[in-house]
């Protein structure tokens, strides 16, 4: 058996109200890129980056969703089997913070996780370039982060590229650390079979031309 | 016990034919040039995903990669397998299941088998759907179906079945790529038999039947020589028939370099079409694959019961001690096994000019046997 260890794989996905800067944050971390230019994403947007953590490589498949409701047609699939969650909120706008609270409750209920009090989420402030617009104060996000199992909290701007690499890399570095809890990845005691006579001798040959 | 005799071979060759996919990497995005970048690693994968003669996916229901056929692309197409996903879970939330999609010259088949998304893309349109169940039945032969089922309810739908499956990966490139070379198999469930002659096939049968019989050993319930990816006898009891698919993932298991050693393998393997939730153990040795031998045969002996392990090496030892004390048939043996003929047209009976070739595939035991070209 060949011993390769293959590298991890995450699946983040990233939540928050339309117009908050998502796929920008992605743009910025994947393809270091920023555009002012504002396209809704219709359905979903994949990505992969590969990160150094430690001595392994992780790659995260970013699932980037659209924001707008009337786009919203992947359903469980998308939610389901996330490693982990991003939730992003535009610090200029008090309407897109005060929906953390559904976004967050929509994940655990569409992806149901096994642990759902200690899922890791991860918030993001985007927009923090634009300090003088400001309507949600750090300290206001970050006792939110509290009262929410101590989510961590990064202010970000896809903008200017500030912060976007760590917080992405603290998203890798607490998903891989629960991955590797599980310690056993070892199939069952294989099932025996249990001979019924009569239920076989059906030869049952597929072709019959 | 009941003997089986094969009738024939073939080795088809040709091989890799298809090309890989140009469907859109991104949804539906909209934006243009603040994803240029991105857009330009798209095009750069598909470019490379184009001179592969396929490609094919196996990923869990919601979108982690497990396997693809080529190995170095596995970092590529993490993306592509969240747009597989994606497709897949968009039909299913319409009631619907999606099977194929077809662009231009590409063919894109999809088999969703909770928890698993399998996809092939290729050149040529057929037996697409076959060759996902192959791939299907060929995980479950690792894991079962049952087990398949509940793992990610028991490890959470994050879990990633890579762990589980490691190691396995040359056998389901193997599959592959037999059922790439030889679609014989793969189209009609078939088994190719390696040509012998009918005497020395009946000697080889009876004394596998004969010594399995005497074991007396309840819940051993096949015996199969193999070589070449081909069987050369099977035996079984009455009451149990072996699918060709299941003896398929069978040949292809010991066709595996790294098993072709003079030790015995005991191997829990289960055959998804003889029963999908539990496993058979495998007795598998090459007994004349020593420094003074070099005869590629493979005596497989499988049984339900997992305490057999020393019942079958004496089965295994008697079968072996009277197929070469029997010395005339040994050597014929040897050279059929070492060398295969293929069967000859003047074998049945025909001077025609016109006929080139045959291919013969006896419906009730599914082998197969086909001759040489002209």
């Amino acid at each position: 058996m060949s011993g390769t260890r293959k590298k991890a794989l995450l699946k983040v996905i990233i939540l928050g109200d339309s117009g908050v800067g998502k796929t920008s944050l992605m743009n910025q971390y994947v393809n270091r890129r920023f555009s002012n230019q504002y396209k809704a994403t219709i359905g979903a947007d994949f990505l992969t980056r590969d990160v150094n953590i430690d001595d392994r490589t992780v790659t995260l498949q970013i699932w980037d969703t659209a924001g707008q409701e009337r786009f919203q047609s992947l359903g469980v699939a998308f939610y389901r089997g996330a490693d982990c969650c991003v939730l992003a909120f535009d610090v200029t706008n008090a309407a897109s913070f005060k929906s953390l609270d559904s976004w967050r409750d929509e994940f655990l209920i569409q992806a149901s996780p096994r642990d759902p009090d200690h899922f890791p989420f991860v918030l993001l402030g985007n927009k923090v370039d634009l300090e003088s617009q400001r309507a949600v104060s750090s300290k206001r996000a970050q006792s939110w982060c509290q009262t929410k199992g101590n989510i961590p909290y990064y202010e970000v701007s896809a903008k200017e590229a500030l912060n976007v690499e760590a917080a992405f890399l603290a998203i890798a570095r607490d998903a891989l650390a629960r991955e590797s809890q599980e310690t056993n990845d070892f199939p069952e005691f294989p099932d025996q079979i249990r001979l019924n006579p009569n239920q076989q001798n059906q030869q049952n040959s597929g072709c019959n031309c | 016990m009941e003997v089986e005799v094969p009738g024939g071979s073939e080795a088809v060759g040709g091989g890799g034919t298809d090309t890989g996919s140009e469907s859109s990497f991104k949804v539906s995005q909209v934006e243009i040039e603040d994803v240029e970048e991105n857009l330009k690693n798209a095009e750069a994968i598909f470019e490379h995903l184009e001179q592969l003669p396929f490609q094919v996916f196996i990923l869990s229901e919601f979108g982690k990669p497990i396997f693809v056929n080529n190995d170095r692309n596995e970092g590529e197409v993490v993306s592509l397998a969240a747009l597989i996903c994606a497709f897949v879970s968009r039909c299913q939330s319409w009631g619907d299941s999606l099977m194929t999609m077809t662009s231009q010259d590409n063919h894109i088949q999809f088999l969703h088998k909770s928890p698993l998304i399998f996809c092939v893309v290729s050149k040529y349109p057929e037996q697409l759907d076959q060759q996902l169940e192959v791939l299907f039945e060929q995980i479950c032969s690792i894991l079962s179906k049952s087990q398949l089922e509940n793992v990610y309810k028991k490890k959470g739908d994050n879990y990633d079945l890579r762990k589980l499956l490691r190691g396995t990966d040359r056998l389901i490139d193997s599959s592959i790529s037999s059922w790439r070379a030889s679609p014989i198999n793969l189209v009609d469930s078939s088994i190719s038999a390696i040509p012998m002659n009918p005497s020395d096939r009946e000697f080889l049968s009876s004394t596998m039947a004969s010594s399995m019989g005497a074991a007396k050993l309840d819940g051993a319930l096949f015996g199969i020589m193999i070589a070449k990816r081909q069987i050369a006898a099977i035996v079984r009891f009455k009451k149990y028939v072996i699918h060709p698919r299941d003896l398929n993932i069978l040949i292809n298991l010991v066709s595996d370099t790294t098993l072709q050693t003079d030790a015995q393998n005991w191997v829990p393997i289960c055959l998804p079409r003889f029963n999908d939730t539990g496993f058979f153990y495998a007795y598998i040795s090459y007994p004349w694959c020593n420094k003074e031998q070099d005869v590629p045969a493979c005596l497989v002996l499988l049984s339900v019961k997992r305490d057999h392990f020393d019942g079958l090496k004496e089965v295994r030892h008697q079968i072996v001690t009277k197929l070469e004390n029997n010395s005339k048939f040994f050597t014929n043996f040897s050279q059929a096994v070492k060398t295969p003929n293929l069967y000859q047209i003047s074998q049945i009976g025909s001077n025609s000019e016109s006929l080139w070739s045959f291919l013969y595939l006896n419906h009730s035991s599914r082998q197969v046997c086909m001759s040489a070209s002209k």
